[in-house]
């Protein structure tokens, strides 16, 4: 086996997971065994394939593979099953006799995005969203899941256990969302695809490494939801925003994994192409369909991106985003991004005072970004000293070690300064 | 979110625990343990041996020396810690509030740092 037949392996099995999953659950009904008996298929092809080459039809070995073992399963559990009172999660009849699964890939495609509708269910923790969608949806083993999140195994497998459990329990069939629904579960899919991009970003090292595949994978399964939603607004602004904020990734940490801040970052190592592609989609995003949270969070992203230095930024423009932005959203995060632009157009205590807003949010309340910002504005107006002992406190309070380190270092910074 | 639990006991009540009450702590721990992992919010969790295993390092002038104790007559000595990974702050302290009002143990609930960066300013 050559590295490259590897990874080639690798990459087809995670495109083929969720269309083979939806193929398998259009036939036979029961998600959760389904979705057992394709993990064990992809597992077996990924040990298979590389040593026996890549069979003609990998799509239908693994159909193959996946429904032998389901039907192994579901017959060794019929008697079980037939106990049970099955009428709440019964597939209808109809989707008995949907057409075959090897049939055109438009009727894959829509599988792929019933398949993440299902995975980023409501009635489902975001803990377990993640888990499930990286899974079904995105072909990982629970082994490499379990190894991003820092948890156990076992600990993850029952993670997504429950979660398709609770999806057998609640009930929701497999079909798409009823008109009236769409743009809410939809929001919920791209939420999580967002918190699974988050999660893969903001990793920074050692153990960490492993997670900034989580990135990637968030990018990979958005660019999928773009390709079969083009017209969605929402969609492509993700999209972009990913890509904008991706195109970072080489700039924001030091060598001891202590995040550089956007103003200090060396821009020659943000990735051109990231960044062209996620502006183009904005650009047209924006022109063809209007603002959205998302597609505001882009525009900034790419107003950040397009300026060559922190000084040359089109703050104006930028403050003029985050108004609209917090119009949109009620999110007090929101709020001190806006603190910071309103502190770069209009000075500091403008900044200041906009911060004073959010004090009374219970959200907040010993939040060490509030304190991490104020102290930032307070160090833009002179305030030194009020300044250090903010980022002092918000360094106690933030859980993150390399942002823990990033706060104490300025606090340190301004301390030499101001003898 | 992590967050490590780690709970306390008084070691003279810790010595003249009946076998019943041992037993009864015993199970306790595994039908917690099960729920947590079934919660799919256990990472690792373990009772600790006798305290009067404990050796103490600290740094000294002539390098690391090693002591024994804490000693029996500590007000409260660590007995069995925990870490889970959890929603939220008020879950972690939900589950060490089960553990309280069990065992009787005092215990201390913390976040565990992790290596992420957060976002960006």
């Amino acid at each position: 086996m050559t590295v490259s037949t590897g990874v080639r392996v690798e990459d087809l099995l995670r495109e083929l997971a969720p269309r083979v999953l939806g193929a398998l659950v259009r036939r036979y009904g029961h998600f959760d065994a389904a979705e057992d008996a394709v993990q064990e298929a992809l597992i077996a092809a990924a040990l298979q394939w590389p040593k026996e080459g890549i069979p003609d039809s990998p799509r239908g070995w693994l159909i193959t593979v996946a429904s032998r073992r389901m039907t192994n399963q579901l017959r060794s559990e019929q008697a079980r099953r037939r106990r049970e009172d099955t009428a709440a999660t019964q597939i209808p009849l109809d989707q008995y006799l949907a057409p075959a699964p090897d049939v055109a890939r438009d009727a894959d495609s829509d599988d792929t995005l019933i398949l993440l509708f299902l995975c980023c269910h409501p009635a489902l923790t975001p803990a377990s969203q993640i888990a499930l969608t990286l899974r079904a949806v995105g072909g990982l083993t629970t082994e490499a899941i379990a190894r991003a999140f820092l948890v156990p195994e076992a600990t993850m497998a029952q993670r997504i256990s429950r979660a398709k459990q609770r999806i057998k329990a609640s009930g929701i069939p497999f079909r798409m969302p009823p008109e009236k629904e769409r743009a809410d579960r939809l929001h919920a899919v791209l939420h999580v695809l967002y918190l699974i991009f988050n999660e893969g970003y903001t990793a920074t090292s050692g153990a960490a490494l492993q997670r900034t595949e989580l990135s990637g994978e968030a990018i990979r399964l958005a660019r999928f939801v773009h390709r079969l939603l083009p017209d969605n607004g929402e969609v492509a602004g993700l999209l972009a925003l990913m890509l904008l904020t991706d195109a970072r990734r080489p700039a924001r940490t030091g060598s001891d994994g202590a995040p550089i801040p956007l103003a200090e970052q060396d821009r020659s190592r943000w990735n051109r192409d990231a960044i062209a592609e996620g502006t183009a989609l904005i650009t047209d995003a924006l022109a063809r369909t209007g603002i959205g949270p998302y597609r505001l969070q882009a525009a900034i992203a790419a107003v950040h991106d397009e300026s060559a230095h922190a000084d040359e930024t089109d703050w104006p423009q930028i403050l003029a985003l985050y108004q609209l932005l917090e119009r949109l959203t009620d999110n007090p995060m929101v709020t001190l991004n806006h603190a910071v632009a309103e502190a770069m157009v209009r000075g500091p205590q403008a900044g200041l005072a906009l911060l004073d807003t959010v004090d009374a949010d219970d959200r907040m309340a010993q939040h060490h970004r509030l304190d991490a910002v104020r102290g930032h504005l307070l160090e833009m107006a002179g305030e030194n000293d009020a300044a250090i002992a903010l980022y002092r406190t918000a360094a106690r309070r933030t859980t993150s070690l390399p942002e823990r380190r990033h706060l104490e270092a300025r606090a340190a910074r301004l301390a030499v300064d101001d003898r | 979110m992590k967050y490590i639990m780690l709970a306390y006991t008084d070691p003279a009540a810790w010595e003249n625990a009946t076998p019943e009450e041992i037993q009864a702590a015993c199970d306790f721990y595994e039908t917690l343990g099960k729920e947590l992992m079934e919660s799919g919010e256990a990472v690792y969790n373990a009772g600790l041996g006798d305290p009067s295993h404990t050796k103490t390092i600290r740094k000294q002038a002539s390098g690391p020396v090693a002591t024994d104790g804490p000693y029996a007559e500590a007000k409260e000595v660590l007995v069995s810690f925990g870490i889970v990974d959890c929603e939220s702050h008020d879950r972690a302290l939900a589950i060490a509030a089960r553990v309280v009002d069990f065992t009787g143990d005092t215990v201390e609930v913390r976040p565990v740092m992790d290596g992420d960066g957060g976002a960006e300013m």
